[in-house]
């Protein structure tokens, strides 16, 4: 795991010792298969790289002209690493597959039952797109790991997503190239929000409020978001800028108490979280660079930390329908 | 000669930057208390409907009924001034918010699918009313530091632009809010 890569609570919420159990009692057998095969793809990966090492010193210490004697062992070291690679490389993606298939469906249910994941689906380019949040266009589109489902009365769905845009140049010989460059990637979270409005408000990590009313002055140069709209909790305005189509309807979204639960999500997540109020939902976005539900080939599946750790993120996410009380549905929209 | 009329040109350009600044500040102010009569002008068109439900099945309050429909008929006839408007608001709100509350001593307008709809709707409005109440406050804010801070404060006061006041909050809305209690869950 990158050093910089923010974590979602190192354990679980709640019921570490319940996940414990749910992973040695109902998740026992099938990860003790899962074990044994991510070893085996390790005693694949060990193999090509002695392999490769083998080959870079025949190649580094074989004489000029013919190979003889040991160093005519390079073309089967060099064969050796490309077939051991290949067969590692498709081991751990079944490995992976697995996992994603057999395990995070079980852990999702555990951690809410009557929540769906699926490995293959994320949110949609089209829902990403209409929370505004990076308006940058976007060329290369994906997502992964999608959990999705309703608590109590707010649907709500979240996933992995990689968000890029590209740009191409061009050397003085006319050869040209690409370079792929993030807009977003991290988790992206998507509920029903308790209110109806119109407009669009997003809020975003504040960069320039220490900088005074010389941040202020800029933040408010930039109208392309909309009008910006100051709000009076000082806590939130350090941490949040906020950019609006509509001053009233952005105070009529962003509470007193919204503001107080969104700063504690913030303190919850340790990292940069955006947030978009859009066609009645509300939109969250966490950046991080970390796979939060992928399976590490360099530790144990059974290492009760690691499956913790994606309990936590799963439980930090589902928690947020709560976290935001996006379930008080006291106004029309019932 | 030409750079003292460069001064002059740019020091115009600066009074009339500064003046547009502070009319935009002012204008602001004014757009949002509008907003706020937007709101106010919707509860208003609830009350009817709420005072005659509430009045099929808790005569006993008619005290409270006469009031808020005292209050709204007042507050609609016009010529108030601001100040005089925002205490009967405020008056209204208190009186709604016992009206709301009757519904405790009445299992049945609690359960009355009409009185529902109006407490939910009756909800979003002050919801609204404090979003609209809070722009307010805020375009106030703007407003009162631009006349005061350098170097607009040198225009404001030879313009006419004056201090305005911010709204405080109605009492009604200054204790704990018993939302349960409101919507009798």
């Amino acid at each position: 795991m990158p050093a910089f890569a923010p974590r979602f609570g190192s354990k679980p919420a709640g019921g570490v010792r319940d996940f414990d159990d749910f992973c040695r009692t109902a998740l026992g057998p099938q990860l003790a298969e899962l074990e044994r095969r991510r070893r085996v793809v390790l005693v694949f990966i060990v193999l090509a790289g002695g392999c490769a090492l083998a080959s870079a010193a025949f190649f580094a210490l074989a004489p000029s002209g013919p190979l003889h004697g040991i160093h005519r062992l390079l073309p089967l070291t060099l064969l050796g690493t490309v077939v051991l690679g290949v067969v590692g490389w498709w081991k751990q993606s079944g490995y992976r597959r697995d996992f994603k298939q057999e395990i995070m469906p079980e852990i999702v249910r555990f951690v809410s039952p009557g929540v769906v994941y699926s490995a293959d689906d994320g949110v949609r380019q089209s829902t990403f797109v209409a929370g505004a949040i990076f308006p940058r266009g976007i060329d290369r589109y994906s997502a992964e790991d999608r959990v999705a489902g309703q608590i109590g009365k707010t649907p709500f769905e979240f996933s992995e997503v990689h968000a890029e845009y590209k740009t191409e140049s061009s050397n003085d010989e006319g050869k040209r190239s690409t370079e792929w460059h993030t807009i977003f990637r991290g988790l992206y979270f998507v509920a029903d929000f308790n209110k109806d409005f119109r407009t669009h408000t997003v809020v975003l990590p504040d960069r320039l409020e220490r900088f005074g009313f010389l941040g202020r002055a800029l933040q408010k140069m930039n109208t392309s978001r909309g009008q910006l709209v100051s709000l009076e909790d000082p806590e939130f305005e350090r941490a949040f800028v906020v950019y609006g189509d509509d001053q009233v309807e952005a105070r009529y979204i962003l509470t007193p108490a919204l503001m107080q639960r969104m700063l504690a999500l913030r303190s919850k997540v340790k990292g940069p979280v955006f947030f978009a109020f859009s066609g009645s939902a509300v939109h969250v976005a966490i950046r991080s660079r970390q796979d939060h539900f992928e399976p590490t080939i360099w530790r144990s599946i059974r290492n009760p930390q690691r499956l913790a750790e994606c309990c936590a993120d799963l439980r930090l996410l589902i928690g947020m329908v709560e976290d935001l009380d996006l379930n008080t549905r006291i106004w029309t929209k019932v | 000669m030409m750079p003292y009329l460069g001064a002059i040109a740019a020091l115009a350009v600066l009074v009339l930057l500064l003046y547009n600044s502070l009319v935009a500040k002012r204008n602001a102010v004014e757009n949002a208390f509008a907003t706020i009569d937007v709101y106010l002008k919707k509860r208003y068109d609830l009350i009817p409907g709420l005072v005659a439900v509430v009045k099929g099945y808790a005569q006993h309050e008619s005290a409270t009924l006469a009031k808020v429909a005292e209050l709204r008929t007042r507050a609609l006839a016009g010529g108030l001034t601001s100040e005089v408007r925002v205490g009967l608001d405020n008056e209204l709100s208190a009186g709604l918010t016992r009206l709301l509350a009757t519904a405790e001593a009445y299992p049945e307008l609690k359960a009355n699918e009409h009185f529902g709809q109006l407490q939910r709707a009756l909800c979003e409005i002050e919801e609204q009313l404090a979003a609209a109440r809070r722009a307010f406050n805020a375009g106030v804010t703007e407003y009162n530091t631009a006349i005061e801070v350098f170097p607009t404060n040198l225009l404001a006061g030879p313009l006419g632009f004056l201090r305005r006041t911010w709204l405080a909050t109605p009492p009604a809305e200054q204790g704990p809010v018993n939302v349960g209690g409101l919507l009798g869950q």
